[in-house]
């Protein structure tokens, strides 16, 4: 409970640097996620019509996922130095796995009745992709960035070894100086983030199931 | 469909605000300085100081980039032009990891000497004569052990060994030329197993009992806090490991006031001093930037 008082107060004392180390955080977190998304998606959509390509996709995307997320961060450091980006590149790494094989197998498990129907009513593929695939997928794809989410917050407080800041930057402080109110001030801040950051895209994902209501309802 | 995209249209807006933001504080060139340096509260004490003379006595602006934990990512980051400035580095490490000397001179200037030329010739790096203090490895175990064992120095572990659990840095079991494999060859004693860790995790452990000796760093404070024995190095294993700032020669050109600047800081802090310092951060868990102020203050360096 003491420590709990004096990690409280701590925060208190070094808002403005605890502020900052958590936007950081949050910065590259969110970016790892939005590219991995950006990159993610149409794969998978690419996955689903190409049988090769999804065996050699997801080969390639398990075996990222293996490597030690230090080591795989200071070999993406010899290439791109220290900084903000080789720390998201890192994280877009680690969050094309949930966000890909989510994707894939969503989209993958959508009802061959729906498409036959949406076929029969003359849709072209565009058509069939965004207004009856996605929609129906849309729930195990959130789940996939939920999980990529919450990965990258993890995985961002290494980022301070390469110069990224973050709220690794005071864990690691607090770690080197025996200090469990920075280990502490650093960690408690992270893991308010993942828990947030997940309830926020669980609403999210609520709404979305509000909309594949309204999309079968049409 | 309006909804969702909407939606994007918000999250996106979003993200660059935020990309926005950071982006403005993170970069900037022109007449950034960046001090590079690791998180322990030595490096940070001492890139401080570098950074409160540095915005003192130039119009330059001075800017930490911390946790690069091993001297490879540092030198990397310096020949890249990422950091300009290293706050601390040390001789006998730069002579083993980044000039790859096998059997680095134990005299203290002489090895000294060896680095400023190699790092000169190789690395196009400047690397300033010493703070004044040395911060060496020393193998450490609780007083009860030492007691018990009779240990005074390094030679007397042999027979024990492979009873012995060893904590070290993460770096040291891989070091070339001063780490573990040399040590076996040197000494031939070899430990019955081992465990590397973040080097502030080692006097936890060693007092704990988690591990029964460890390779602690001389210039730590916690070796008193702890009340751990020191170990001599009877066989002058471990090189010299003088304290000194680093920074990259064209910075210098550019800047040659700088040099003046960070020379003032040399041979002012001792082995001692540099002990009370990291007491004060470690145990008094003061802020390293005040530590700092309040010593180039006191040396009448800071008005």
């Amino acid at each position: 409970m003491n420590t709990l008082m004096d990690v409280l107060r701590y925060m208190i004392n070094d808002w403005e640097n605890i502020l900052t180390i958590t936007g950081e955080h949050l910065y590259m977190s969110l970016s790892g996620v939005v590219l991995a998304a950006i990159a993610g998606v149409p794969t998978a959509v690419l996955m689903t019509r190409n049988q090769k390509l999804a065996v050699s996709v997801q080969a390639v995307v398990n075996m990222i996922q293996t490597i030690p997320n230090l080591a795989l961060l200071l070999i993406v450091m010899i290439f791109f130095g220290l900084g903000y980006t080789t720390a998201i590149i890192a994280l877009i790494c680690y969050s094309l796995l949930p966000i890909i094989q989510n994707t894939y197998t969503g989209l993958q498990n959508v009802d061959p009745h729906l498409i036959e129907a949406g076929k029969g009513m003359g849709m072209t593929p565009m058509q069939l992709l965004v207004k009856v695939k996605i929609p129906l997928a849309l729930p195990v794809m959130m789940a996939g960035f939920r999980v990529a989410t919450v990965i990258c917050i993890g995985v961002a407080t290494i980022a301070t070894f390469v110069g990224a800041g973050g709220l690794g930057q005071l864990i690691f402080r607090g770690i080197l100086s025996t200090d469990d109110v920075k280990i502490l001030a650093g960690s408690i801040p992270a893991a308010c983030l993942a828990v947030g950051v997940d309830f926020l895209l669980k609403w999210v994902e609520k709404r979305s199931g509000f909309y594949l209501h309204k999309v079968r309802n049409e | 469909m309006k909804r969702i995209g909407s939606f994007i249209i918000a999250g996106l807006l979003l993200f660059s605000v935020i990309t926005g933001c950071s982006q403005s504080g993170a970069s900037g060139s022109g007449d950034v300085v960046k001090i590079g340096s690791w998180s322990t509260s030595e490096h940070l004490i001492l890139a401080h100081m570098i950074k409160l003379l540095i915005e003192q006595d130039t119009k330059l602006k001075p800017e930490i980039v911390e946790g690069l934990t091993s001297t490879p990512v540092v030198l990397k980051a310096m020949e890249n032009n990422e950091i300009q400035i290293s706050a601390v580095r040390y001789v006998g490490t730069d002579l083993s990891s980044s000039l790859k000397i096998e059997n680095p001179p134990r005299d203290p200037d002489e090895a000294l000497k060896m680095v400023q030329e190699g790092m000169q010739e190789k690395y196009d790096q400047k690397f300033f004569p010493s703070y004044g203090f040395e911060n060496t490895y020393v193998f450490t175990v609780r007083q009860d052990l030492a007691d018990k064992l009779n240990l005074q120095k390094v030679s007397d572990v042999a027979p024990y060994a492979k009873d012995l659990h060893l904590g070290t840095d993460n770096a040291w079991l891989e070091r070339p030329n001063d780490g573990y494999p040399a040590f076996k060859k040197a000494y031939g004693i070899e430990f019955g197993k081992t465990s590397p860790m973040e080097i502030g995790l080692v006097y936890k452990a060693v007092s704990n009992k988690d591990v029964d000796i460890v390779l602690a760093y001389s210039t730590d404070s916690r070796l008193k806090e702890y009340q751990l024995k020191t170990l001599e190095d009877d066989k002058k294993f471990f090189p010299p490991y003088q304290a000194a700032p680093v920074a990259r020669n064209d910075l210098l050109k550019k800047h040659p006031e700088l040099e003046d600047v960070i020379s003032k800081l040399v041979g002012q802090i001792d082995t001692e001093t540099m002990t009370v310092l990291n007491y004060q951060a470690d145990i008094k868990k003061v802020q390293p930037a005040e530590i700092a102020k309040n010593f180039l203050k006191e040396k009448g360096l800071l008005k």
